[in-house]
């Protein structure tokens, strides 16, 4: 069990203890969290100088916690008769209700305080301990207490009143009650998230104790969106489990900003509550097929920020699609480039890839019409600042050598890029599955040329080098002594040789041979990546394997969903069924909430997924892994007409319906059952036979 | 005395500016009683007037300095509003659009040209 309890609204998130208390130390990353600040790192409450003890904690929704607590008496002969409960709400702050309950006989004095205190630390400032360079006050302004931060004009403040008569003092919240014989005591505190608050007017928390629903960030209820998306239908209970919850942590992740219109995806639970470019790419293509407006947001925004400027600090350059966008004290004094950041080599081309997937889906052209200069751009991005040394493929290395991203790829870490005997490859890294999504993006813009924009020159000379890129690609990365696409080109040209997943991608995006991609199914399926709950980020045998090393061994279930919808393009329905089967029955351990990683040992040896330790949660690629998924397993596609059905459903799960699957046909539905016998090819070796046999 | 932007203002002179083609719509910039500035932009040309006209979008800055800075295209704004100095009302897009725009380049530079003499 967790010893930490997280609830989120968007980019606004507490953790705390079970017993819901906030006590930030180096190694505990508790506190109150809004546009990456943390505002809230102590508050303690105390019943006559003592901390109740846990019976109970849960989140009631991903925006409400509440915890159980009683106050021991000291001995076991000895009943306590004293309860505490503690419920909490997240949104612009948070909102707790304090309930004690007298069970004895006698009356009650009590003193009840909260220790309080705020570091206002940059998540950036937590994650690698750094020391803050504005002064911090405090002030109690009548019955209100606040806690503040100023560096130049450059305000983050918190403020907490209190429903019931309070003692105000610059470090707690104190209260003297009398509780009467079986009688209860009831306080509602707000804590109150406030930036830049001379410019703020009536700030509020989002929640009050009366709210059980929440409201996303999705311009309609909780409950008219999940009744918005498709209706799921299956014999197999987990699985309707898993689509609700990812439906619903879909919207719990969404926030607008004071910067940004829309409301995106925040990427990931605690240190990636931020809008990323890759991120909100690849989760809205996941989850295009259920809420297609998500796509259409994403583009808009990320199109508004698309790269302007040559500015070496930020990594930006004209039609780049950004990395990251953060909203803390050193992106604002441009201590960290994150204003945006657009250390990303991929997002461009994603963004691409997104555009025309979203069209063909929707069928809504004014979208695409409005983009066709920002396509224009990207692609220019592409073959001019993206294949910096005219080789005919895209390569990065940082130009912000101090607080850039070494790795720009989704594998980001500084170790993901090794070669076979663990080595690091030295940049510019031109990883292989950035040129698929290139392949496959200068495929795509040629159709949206020829088609909505008009221009079918420039759509046949896209084609024209969609083509010999890929003729290329699969000479110059093909490693043909072990029969699978190299991770990379290093620095030098170099092959990077390592076994990854990286190789699944390249399924998705179509860029590989027909022979060489039977080989890669070969690998993707073998023991050495797949694990039995999903597909490996780095071979077993390879000299950086860790199974539990973030890019380097771990399952991570977005980058799987992206392998089974490769595979089911290469027309491997029954591999594809069989890991998406893999990551949907690791759902069921996660309590239907996909972490962003989890340990890659093989199932056989431990019969359940093991936890990654520092695993985000929810994350936004991992909730959308779930519903790309269950869009392999119908073979769900879009002509630009219809919905195409064509189901390959594993045993476990026999029968499974999507209701009301909206696109350009309005809505349709799709069944699928599982079959014995399946069709299309079979993985030539035997060593995927066995999980095949139901599909 | 005239800063380098106000010197712009009312010449009724509509200027080049490439990095805002596709762009269309009124941003007023406003400082406080000091200043209420509005951009008009139509089809790669910017025009810069002063006055109460309506605009879609209000960027309200904390001091008529911050406010030129934008339209000379200098300085981050998304720096800018996260430090404190400034706030977008109305349609955010737009704003954002046209202070990134000015930013990968401004007709109202300090390196731009001067406003020509109006004919009479």
């Amino acid at each position: 069990m967790s010893d930490t309890v997280s609830i989120l609204d968007g980019n606004a998130f507490v953790v705390s203890d079970r017993r819901g208390d906030i006590e930030a130390t180096p190694t505990d990353t508790h506190g109150l969290f809004l546009d990456d600040t943390r505002f809230l790192s102590r508050w303690i409450f105390t019943v006559n100088g003592r901390r109740p003890n846990v019976l109970s904690s849960d989140t009631l929704h991903y925006f409400r916690s509440q915890f159980y607590l009683t106050l021991s008496s000291g001995t076991i002969y000895v009943d306590s008769d004293m309860s505490v409960v503690r419920r909490r709400a997240v949104g612009d702050g948070f909102m707790e209700e304090i309930i004690l309950v007298n069970h004895g006989k006698q009356p009650q004095a009590l003193e009840l305080r909260l220790d309080v205190d705020a570091d206002f630390a940059d998540l950036f400032e937590v994650k690698d301990k750094l020391k803050k360079k504005g002064e911090r006050y405090q002030r109690v302004d009548g019955n209100r207490l606040v806690l503040g931060y100023r560096r130049g004009t450059f305000v983050r403040e918190t403020w907490i009143t209190s429903s019931q008569p309070a003692a105000f003092r610059d470090d707690s919240v104190t209260f003297h009650v009398e509780i009467p014989p079986h009688g209860m005591w009831r306080a509602t505190l707000e804590v109150v998230a406030v930036s830049n608050p001379e410019r703020t007017t009536k700030p509020r928390v989002k929640y009050s104790a009366a709210d059980v629903e929440p409201r996303p960030e999705l311009g309609e209820s909780l409950k008219q969106w999940v009744s918005g998306a498709p209706l799921l239908v299956s014999s197999w209970e987990p699985l309707g489990r898993t689509y609700e919850r990812s439906l619903l942590d879909l919207a719990a992740l969404r926030f607008q900003t004071m910067l940004t219109p829309g409301a995106l995806p925040a990427a990931g639970l605690p240190w990636f509550m931020a809008i990323f470019g890759r991120d909100s790419l690849l989760t809205s293509f996941q989850a295009l097929p259920f809420t297609p407006e998500l796509a259409a947001t994403t583009l808009r925004l990320l199109a508004l920020f698309q790269g302007r400027v040559d500015d070496a600090f930020r990594d930006e350059e004209p039609g780049k699609i950004l990395h990251e966008l953060r909203l803390g004290e050193m992106t604002a004094f441009e201590e960290r480039p994150h204003s945006p950041y657009y250390g990303s080599a991929d997002a461009t081309p994603l963004f691409l890839v997104l555009l025309e997937e979203y069209e063909r889906w929707s069928g809504d052209r004014a979208l695409a019409q409005s983009l066709e200069r920002e396509a224009r751009m990207a692609i220019d991005w592409i073959d001019h600042y993206g294949d910096r040394d005219g080789d005919g493929y895209v390569e990065y290395e940082r130009r912000n050598a101090e607080t850039g991203l070494e790795n720009q790829c989704w594998k980001d870490s500084w170790d993901s890029i090794a070669f076979t005997d663990g080595s690091l490859a030295p940049t510019p890294r031109a990883t292989c599955e950035i040129q698929g999504y290139v392949y496959d993006a200068k495929r795509r813009t040629a159709r949206l040329a020829r088609e909505v924009w008009g221009d079918p020159a420039w759509a046949t000379r896209l084609e024209q080098e969609a083509e010999a890129l890929k003729e290329r690609f699969n000479r110059d990365f093909w490693i043909p002594e072990r029969n699978f696409f190299a991770l990379a080109l290093d620095g030098t040209k170099r092959k990077v040789d390592a076994l990854t997943s990286n190789i699944g991608h390249l399924l998705w995006s179509g860029i590989a041979d027909e022979d060489k991609a039977a080989h890669c199914v070969r690998h993707l399926l073998g023991d050495e990546l797949f694990s039995g709950w999903g597909v490996r980020t780095m071979g077993s045998s390879e000299g950086s394997y860790n199974p539990i090393g973030y890019h380097v061994g771990t399952v991570w279930p977005h980058d799987t969903s992206f392998v089974a919808w490769g595979l089911r393009r290469y027309g491997y329905r029954a591999e594809a069924a069989r890991v998406s089967l893999g990551i949907l029955e690791a759902a069921i351990f996660f309590n239907h909430r996909l972490p962003e990683a989890f340990a890659g040992y093989p199932r056989k040896s431990t019969q359940f997924p093991v936890e990654y330790p520092t695993a985000c949660s929810p994350q936004a690629w991992a909730t959308g892994a779930p519903l790309l998924l269950l869009r392999t397993l119908l073979g769900l596609e879009s002509d630009g007409k219809y919905l195409i059905v064509d189901p390959a459903i594993p045993l476990p799960i026999q029968r499974l319906e999507l209701l009301d699957v909206p696109g350009v046909w309005g809505h349709m539905d799709a069944f699928g059952r599982a079959r014995p016998a399946f069709s299309g090819r079979q993985v030539a070796e035997s060593q995927a036979a066995d999980a095949l046999a139901g599909v | 005395m005239e800063t380098h932007v106000e010197q712009w203002l009312d010449a009724k002179q509509k200027l080049p500016a490439p990095s805002l083609a596709g762009v269309a719509g009124t941003v007023a910039f406003e400082a406080g009683i000091d200043a209420r500035w509005l951009l008009t932009i139509d089809n790669g040309e910017v025009e810069l007037t002063s006055g109460p006209g309506e605009a879609q979008a209000v960027v309200k800055c904390d001091s008529k300095a911050v406010a030129e800075r934008l339209l000379r295209g200098e300085g981050n704004p998304v720096v800018s509003a996260l430090q404190g100095h400034l706030t977008a009302e109305g349609d955010r897009a737009l704003a954002l659009k046209v202070a990134l725009g000015l930013l990968a380049g401004s007709p109202f530079s300090t390196s731009g040209t001067a406003p020509q003499e109006a004919e009479v």
